[in-house]
């Protein structure tokens, strides 16, 4: 079994300024633990508000003597004028923004023959359409003076398995759609990376548990012998949103212990 | 003395070569000009976006101000901010991006205001231009959204000497009271004696004798022990601190000027002045504006910037105080 993450600090990352939407649970509550770890100041944004003022206030109370603060907001991200209304809430609370995770997504299962408008607009209102307004929101409150943003997209964009065809139409997007933002916000110094991760430990992957024999057989399918943990991610995203990846756009970085390859 | 890890390389290969005694006029000159080159910034990044911005001119001598709109409606309260550069250096640019980030935060109107220069305009000239620009901001701010009965005073090192000195000035002058001063490593004492300008004998960044130098390029002369008395010149030592407005100080501690922000710090707290204090383990002078070198820099801002919106929005110095103490300057 390979080994736990190691998380390095990052100094250029103190007294930055994030938002990371979905950030009341599963990976998103672990960026932003991450993120206030480093000395960053963070937005919680996420539908869920009660959970995410909940989270914010756990973190808070559990932020080293030198973490950075982190307040939340409620955002549904499938609609422009909330993602550009929470871009200011955190100039509003922080006076700058650096980086950005558009990290909210869902998770939907069907089969070709059964998907219907409700899953594909649900799916791709949030998954697609939520990454492309948080982007737009980002680069307007980043303006010039540059900035990172990490978008979740999955490994499910890049392998294919029976019932996950609008999660991986729409994560196959997010992949496509992180090039053109590098390249039109590179001007700007804004650097746009995707994270595609494998399978993660979190809410999400609850089915995974529920029926006896279902985590053995897709475990199989990992080369290193197990699931993700949401450290193993935030590791990554710390990477992409730090000056450790100063030249590094345009890129999605799978982290799925190799699931892909099989 | 320790320093924080991304000042380590830059003070190994740091030497003072200037003669910071020098007497000949014209040598003192050159000096005065290399510093004022040397406290330019890089290349202005790009800014931080706020609603608005004007430039206005204060009416004589060129003197111009920025002034920053954050996106909120409504009247806003006021900052007036006095930039750094030991009386005889320093631009409205260097403190651009800490003026955004205050305006957004504390949702305010700032006013980032330029005075004259010494040795050029020694005292009181930049203190008396500080002062019309307190005038201005009463008589114009409403033109910009701004409410001349909430306004806060604000500057870093030779600026926020002047900051505090302008306060008392005013009030003396009858001026109704500041909402608040916010104070980065201000000059509150006219003396070169301290322990700090000892531990700090050669800097980096700012020795004992450089302070030393424009203390004297600011008044013409070495600082005297009757300057401690003088309220324009040691705003920090003034007998009745009573009046004075909650403040907000931001120190360093590898600063010739640390113990007396320490001291200023203890004495406002004994006479029951509203103080939010917090001293910058392992920083340097300078560090507030240095936001590409250090992450405390852009985590002072914000942490200050916090407690000055508690300030505009307080009810009392009492509630005030017990605000800021509840919460912990990270
Ligand atoms: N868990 C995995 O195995 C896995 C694998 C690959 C990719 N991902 C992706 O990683 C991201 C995070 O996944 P997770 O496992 O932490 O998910 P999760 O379901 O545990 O959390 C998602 C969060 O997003 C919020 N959210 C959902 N819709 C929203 C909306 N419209 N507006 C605002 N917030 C909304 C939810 O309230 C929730 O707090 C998602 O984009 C997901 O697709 C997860």
């Amino acid at each position: 079994m390979s080994a736990e993450v190691e998380i390095v600090t990052h100094p250029s990352m103190r007294g930055k300024v994030a938002v990371v939407t979905g950030g009341a649970r599963g990976m998103g509550a672990e960026f932003a633990t991450g993120l206030v770890a480093q000395g960053v100041n963070v937005v919680i944004g996420d539908i869920n508000a009660d959970a995410a003022a909940e989270t914010a206030k756990r973190i808070e109370s559990e932020a080293p003597k030198d973490g950075g603060r982190v307040v939340s907001a409620r955002v549904d991200v499938t609609k422009r004028a909330d993602q550009a209304a929470l871009a200011q809430f955190a100039l509003d609370t922080y006076g700058v923004l650096d980086y950005w995770v558009n990290n909210a997504g869902i998770f939907p299962q069907a089969g070709i023959l059964e998907i219907d408008e409700a899953q594909l607009d649900s799916t791709f209102g949030v998954n697609v359409n939520g990454v492309l307004f948080g982007v737009q929101a980002a680069a307007a409150a980043m303006g010039d003076r540059g900035g990172a943003i990490v978008n979740m997209a999955s490994v499910s964009a890049f392998r294919t398995r029976a019932t996950r065809g609008t999660y991986g139409a729409s994560k196959a997007a997010v992949d496509h759609f992180t090039h053109f933002m590098a390249v039109e916000l590179g001007a700007s110094g804004i650097r746009v990376n995707a994270i595609a991760p494998g399978f993660v430990d979190t809410d999400m992957l609850a089915w995974i548990h529920e029926t006896p024999g279902v985590l053995e057989q897709a475990l199989t399918t990992v080369p290193l012998g197990r699931l993700g943990t949401t450290k193993d991610i935030l590791s990554v995203m710390l990477f992409l949103l730090s000056d450790s990846a100063a030249y590094v756009t345009g890129h999605t970085l799978i982290i799925d212990g190799g699931s892909r390859l099989n | 003395m320790t320093y924080r890890p991304e000042f380590r390389a830059m003070i190994a290969a740091h030497v003072d070569t200037v003669n910071w005694l020098e007497k000949d006029p014209d040598r003192r000159q050159a000096i005065v000009l290399a510093q004022r080159t040397a406290m330019a910034p890089p290349p202005h990044p790009a800014p931080i976006p706020v609603a608005q911005t004007w430039v206005e001119e204060l009416g004589h001598s060129d003197l111009v101000a920025r002034v920053y709109r954050p996106d909120v409606e409504g009247v806003l309260p006021v900052l007036l901010y006095f930039h750094g550069g030991g009386w005889i250096g320093g631009t409205l640019d260097v403190l651009d991006d800490s003026c955004r980030i205050i305006a957004n935060s504390a949702e305010c109107v700032v006013v980032n205001a330029d005075y004259r220069l010494a040795p050029e305009h020694p005292y009181p000239v930049p203190l008396e231009d500080c002062m019309d620009w307190i005038e201005w901001v009463d008589r114009q701010i409403g033109r910009f959204g701004g409410d001349p009965n909430n306004v806060a005073v604000a500057g870093n090192s030779a600026g926020g000497h002047l900051a505090t000195a302008a306060v008392l000035r005013a009030r003396a002058a009858g001026r109704a009271d500041f909402a608040a001063q916010v104070l980065v490593y201000p000059v509150l004492a006219a003396s070169v004696a301290a322990g700090s300008y000892r531990t700090n004998e050669r800097g980096p960044f700012l020795s004992g004798p450089q302070m030393a130098f424009f203390w004297e390029s600011y008044l013409g002369r070495p600082v005297e022990p009757a300057d401690l008395a003088n309220p324009d010149l040691s705003p920090g030592t003034a007998s009745d601190l009573a009046g004075v407005p909650p403040t907000i100080l931001v120190s360093a501690e590898n600063d010739p000027l640390s113990d007396e922000c320490d001291a200023y710090a203890a004495a406002l707290r004994k006479a029951g002045v509203p103080i939010a204090a917090r001293r910058y383990e392992g920083q340097i002078h300078g560090f507030f504006t240095m936001s590409r070198v250090t992450g405390d820099a852009h985590h002072a801002t914000i942490e200050a910037a916090r407690r000055l919106r508690d300030a505009f929005d307080a009810t009392g110095r009492k509630e005030l105080q017990q605000l800021w103490d509840a919460s912990a300057w990270r």
